[in-house]
């Protein structure tokens, strides 16, 4: 109890509540600008937080995750194209209802269920992690290489549509992990003979590079001929409470209820996140629902399936991390950078002996998806004039902004130098259409691998069946191996499937 | 050449390419400890070696598969400006270059005029008064705001404070 006490005196602080504020709203902003992400939110703002204390830096950096996830949902309905890939799904009828001239219906409704399935997932979080984290607190490196071996192939298997793609990003996430110095017996490695890469790359800097400084190397490919987006205008000011009736809301509870279940679950899984949970929601709930044939033609049913889903994600991505410290998404990756530079580290740990820290992170989870129901409300106006801004003026400002970040995390321009390196990485991949998250969940999850393969060898007198009889351990291992098969046998069944109707077309 | 053709293919080869660098550097690296250990600090990079030369070469077939698959009729050319591309990440590199020796004010201020200069739309008339009074801004205020506000000391170059 008086770590909550504690806690909510730290977030209600004036000052760290007018930093939630502005965080949520910034993140809006970067959701709702196409080509402006998350990711890019929390790691802009991440040299901000340097010096602050971790309770207040990490609450803003949360503001901004929850304030992104949502503020795709204004481009997805003004703009009708989605503002981040976590609203793809609210396009489908967001789109028909603005036609319609139900847009503030559209919004009020995506506004709401945002809001709910965030309050829900963050329920299933303070729920589960701290009684996982009792669980996780006794695992050693056989169980925790065994789950991250599992996670890796988890990545590599739900990756995109290439698989051997999808596995080669893991696999060269992982070779890049290997830079420096070796777990266990300190060999150098990688180093070329400097002394900055002894070290290893920062996380903060391959994330950086790999999805901001990437994305403003593919946007300056077509800025020359880009046109500038129509943004339709709404008024909220003349629709009573959120536009939408109390018999709504409570006929789209269940939908919402198993969105949101399904956001926090795909949430946990490593790798994937609300990019994913938002068209698998949306997917579901059309075909359950009695209404399905009108999904798509503007019923609200899509995006309450779509919003909820998307903003679940938030609470179920950051179960993994801080009971085990194991990102579930990019923005959690980018997270567990952020709680590393404030000297904490993310695992069961974490909630004996940072309980405040844990309630913080909760309450201000709670106060900043409320900014965000009032923000998005009442600023809509504001909002929707800011997804105008000209690409040509925002994109040089945020690569500053990136160089202002990676200087920040050892004040060296080495670091400078490795965000442009991995943009270029980052936009190789953009141009072979190759996925990006498994190779930053490689980077972060294979030296962790790595060190727990060769503690755990160390505790079983150097034999590798100490990992299979250990219960837990063998579990996940035989986990990871039926991922490999059954993603395997899918993309054989897939293309065998591509063939045949290729061969099809032929005859025709 | 139509890169969408061949992609598939050169992504395999650099793949390979970048599994036989790595497994040269590995064969390479110094390695203490336990001579006798199966496990040491080779161990990974060598699996990972492996693991490269395995995708790459399945990529080589499949992308030689794919290129002969290629429906050039149903071929649409990305519209790719790759000359602002090049423009721009050479503008990065003299902005990091210099941004020690010369410090952060002045480069930055440099870089983002140059760099709304060359992403201005081809259309749209480029208004120079506008982007120096942005760049003077952003640099002026991210510089002092850092330096005396958030305890982040930016390059000061020339400046004498």
């Amino acid at each position: 109890m008086e770590h909550v006490i504690q806690a909510l005196g730290s977030v209600f602080a004036i000052q760290t509540l007018l930093f939630i504020f502005i965080g949520v709203a910034v993140g809006i902003l970067f959701g709702a600008v196409p080509g402006l992400t998350a990711v890019m939110a929390v790691a802009l703002f991440l040299p901000v937080t340097y010096g602050m204390s971790p309770g207040v830096g990490i609450s803003i950096l949360i503001a901004l995750y929850i304030g992104a996830t949502s503020g795709g949902l204004i481009s997805a309905i003004l703009l009708k194209i989605p503002g981040t890939p976590s609203s793809v799904a609210t396009c489908f009828d967001g789109h028909p209802m603005m036609e319609k001239g139900e847009g503030p219906k559209a919004l009020g409704v995506g506004i709401v269920f945002s809001f709910v399935g965030t309050i829900l997932s963050i329920l299933a979080l303070m729920l589960v992690a701290p009684n996982l984290a009792k669980v996780a607190i006794k695992f050693g490196p056989h169980e925790y290489f065994a789950i991250a071996i599992f996670s890796l192939t988890l990545i590599a298997a739900l990756s995109g549509k290439s698989m051997i793609k999808g596995i080669f990003a893991g696999v060269l996430g992982i070779a890049f992990g290997t830079v420096g110095i070796a777990p266990v017996d300190a060999a150098v490695r990688f180093t070329f003979g400097t002394n900055e890469l002894k070290g290893g790359f920062n996380t903060l800097t391959v994330l950086v590079g790999l999805f901001a400084i990437s994305e403003v190397i593919k946007t300056a490919e077509k800025i020359k001929s880009a046109s500038k987006d129509e943004v339709a205008q709404v008024s909220m000011k003349s629709i009573k409470g959120f536009g939408f009736s109390w018999k709504e809301f409570r006929e789209q509870l269940p939908n919402c209820g198993l969105s949101s279940l399904l956001g926090v679950c795909i949430g946990i899984l490593p790798g994937i996140g609300a990019a994913t949970s938002n068209i698998v929601a949306y997917t579901v709930s059309k075909k359950r629902s009695k209404r399905g044939h009108l999904y798509g033609t503007g019923v609200i049913d899509g995006i309450v399936a779509s919003e909820s889903a998307n903003n679940a994600g938030i609470g179920g991505a950051l179960i993994p991390l801080m009971t085990l410290g194991i990102p579930g998404d990019a923005v959690t990756a980018i997270l567990l950078g952020g709680f590393m530079l404030h000297g904490i580290q993310p695992g069961p740990l974490l909630f004996t002996n940072n309980a405040t820290l844990v309630y913080t992170i909760f309450i201000a989870m709670i106060v900043s998806s409320v900014a965000m129901l009032i923000l998005e409300f009442y600023g809509l106006r504001i909002f929707s004039q800011l997804l105008n801004v000209p690409k040509h003026l925002l994109l040089p400002i945020i690569l500053v902004l990136c160089v202002v970040g990676a200087f920040g995390i050892n004040s060296r321009v080495f670091d400078v130098w490795t965000i442009l390196v991995f943009g270029l990485v980052g936009y190789l991949f953009v141009k072979f259409k190759a996925p990006h998250a498994p190779f930053i969940m490689g980077f972060i999850l294979g030296p962790m691998a790595e060190t727990n393969l060769r503690r755990g060898l160390m505790f079983s007198e150097g034999k590798f069946s100490g990992f299979l009889t250990n219960p837990i351990s063998g579990t996940f291992l035989v986990l990871a191996l039926a991922s490999i098969v059954w993603s395997a046998a899918s993309h054989y069944r897939n293309s065998r499937r591509d063939q045949e109707m290729l061969v099809v077309e032929d005859e025709e | 050449m139509k890169f969408s053709k061949y992609a598939n293919l050169i992504f395999g080869c650099l793949v390979l390419a970048f599994a036989a660098f790595y497994f040269f550097q590995t064969t390479q690296m110094v390695v203490g400890g336990v001579k006798d250990a199966v496990v040491d600090a080779q161990f990974v990079p060598y699996v990972l070696s492996v693991l490269m030369f395995v995708l790459g070469g399945l990529q080589v077939v499949f992308g030689i598969r794919d290129s002969a698959r290629f429906n050039e009729g149903a071929y649409v050319p990305e519209k790719s400006d790759y000359k602002t591309v090049v423009r721009i990440l050479l503008l990065i590199v003299v902005y990091i270059a210099l941004l020690v020796p010369v410090g952060f004010l002045f480069t930055t201020m440099a870089f983002l005029f140059l760099a709304f200069s060359i992403l201005s739309p081809a259309g749209q008339k480029r208004k120079y008064v506008q982007y120096v009074i942005i760049a003077l801004v952003t640099s002026t205020s991210l510089y002092f705001a850092f330096r005396s506000g958030l305890d982040l000391m930016l390059p000061q170059g020339i400046l004498p404070f």
